[in-house]
């Protein structure tokens, strides 16, 4: 059986991966894929540690993650969608208009 | 097991070869048959009714009852056969033997042929002069030897409790998890760093079923396919078709005027890396619980038990969710 351990290092570096992905890329759509990643990556961690502990709770968090994760696209991608509408541009360095 | 058997690579190469053996074999008997030759004849095919395969002496599947010297059943009607019988096909009817020493026999000894699987009826698998009632043609297995018989019963339980082979040790499982691992790192990178956006979200998809397949190996058969149904069916679907409808590509091709503050995240994403590896990595080891039945029964009852109002608050949020989408969606009048 492969460690446990090993899930959760894959897990560390899928998240950090998700998290450099976020700060990187100027396109939302990428951002919210790279959300998308690092949400995965927690999920996984997620299941190796209910494996650890022999329960299945993890699983069920993973559950209601994936539930919230679908919600949360549906809203972004339709709030990406309702401000290209209005500025016919797609760059998150010009949604400033939110800021302080 | 050493490291060369533990591969089964040389097993797999054998058995692969075995098997093309036959198949080239079989091939070239079959075309040359085609061609003409009609004495030639692959292994397989027996024209059946004409032509009869010859029954091995060890065959156990023919059902007869053997008899004594006097032409009765030897049946001592101990009901065994119908106790273990696997497809319940036997029924026994017993009576009184006539001679005190036998004590009973069968009065009706029917197999329903249209329910047996053929199983071979041997009752704990060996021959037993009494127990057994069926015989194969052309071997009387009352004159068999039960002590070599026993023996080779012994052997085989050994060699069942030897090797499992349903549970390939460490090493396979370790090599299958790094193949996983690997992609999943891969399709992870290609997604940050791929400038098409459509070339991203291909790279998600492939990252998402990669961590299905993780959680099949740690027995979460349920969210593998959840994974698979909501992420790669459906959020995937949705993503791909935002990208379509909001031409991308065209973003992030000009010049970045932030591109030193950009690039800080490199070493950002590297301290968070190791950051988390010591403190999730190096987390002391909780005490191995049992086993878990990651099965969607299992599941259903911890999401109906203990997390049922989070699960009715999902469903709220969903339905929220929903509203929220259709407001933002709505074309202005």
């Amino acid at each position: 059986m492969v460690p446990e351990s090993y899930y959760l290092a894959l897990s560390v570096a899928l998240f950090s991966t998700g998290v450099v992905g976020v700060i990187v890329r100027r396109n939302p759509l990428v951002i919210f894929m790279s959300i998308e990643l690092m949400l995965n990556a927690a999920n996984l961690a997620f299941v190796a540690f209910g494996h650890r502990l022999g329960s299945n709770d993890g699983q069920a968090l993973v559950f209601f993650v994936m539930a919230v994760a679908a919600a949360e696209v549906a809203v972004g991608l339709a709030i990406i969608v309702a401000i290209f509408r209005l500025r016919r541009r797609l760059s998150v360095d010009d949604l400033s208009l939110m800021r302080w | 097991m050493n490291l060369g058997q533990r591969f089964y690579l040389r097993e797999v190469v054998a058995g692969v070869a075995l098997t093309a053996g036959h198949f080239f074999r079989n091939m070239g008997k079959h075309i040359a048959h085609a061609l003409g030759r009609k004495d030639a004849r692959g292994a397989v095919t027996i024209q059946y009714p004409e032509e009869r395969r010859p029954y091995s002496p060890r065959l156990r599947t023919l059902h007869r009852l053997v008899r004594r010297e006097d032409g009765s059943p030897r049946c001592v009607a101990c009901m065994m056969c119908e106790t273990v019988c696997p497809a319940r096909c036997i029924y026994i009817v017993a009576t009184e033997h006539p001679n005190p020493e036998i004590e009973k026999m069968p009065e009706r000894f029917d197999i329903d042929l249209g329910k047996c699987v053929s199983g071979g009826c041997h009752p704990d698998g060996h021959r037993h002069p009494r127990v057994l009632l069926l015989q194969p043609p052309g071997d009387d297995l009352h004159e068999g030897d039960p002590p070599r018989a026993g023996a080779r019963h012994r052997r085989r339980q050994a060699d069942l409790a030897g090797a499992d082979p349903g549970h390939p040790d460490g090493l396979m499982a370790l090599v299958a998890f790094a193949l996983i691992a690997l992609i999943a790192l891969g399709s992870a990178l290609g997604l940050v760093l791929k400038r098409n956006p459509i070339h991203g979200a291909l790279f998600l998809v492939v990252n998402l079923g990669s961590i299905a397949a993780l959680y099949l190996t740690l027995g979460a058969e349920f969210l593998a396919a959840a994974q698979v149904i909501v992420y790669a069916g459906a959020i995937m679907v949705l993503f791909v078709f935002a990208i379509m409808v909001l031409i991308p590509g065209k973003e992030e091709t000009g010049p970045d005027p932030r591109r030193p503050w950009r690039l800080l995240a490199l070493p950002a994403g590297a301290i968070l890396l190791m950051l988390l590896a010591v403190y999730v990595v190096g987390a002391p080891a909780a005490p191995s619980g049992r086993a878990t039945s990651g099965g969607v029964e299992a599941i259903a009852r911890l999401l109906f038990t203990d997390y049922l109002f989070p699960f009715e608050l999902t469903s709220v949020l969903l339905l929220t969710a929903m509203v929220g989408v259709l407001l933002l969606a709505r074309r202005r009048a």
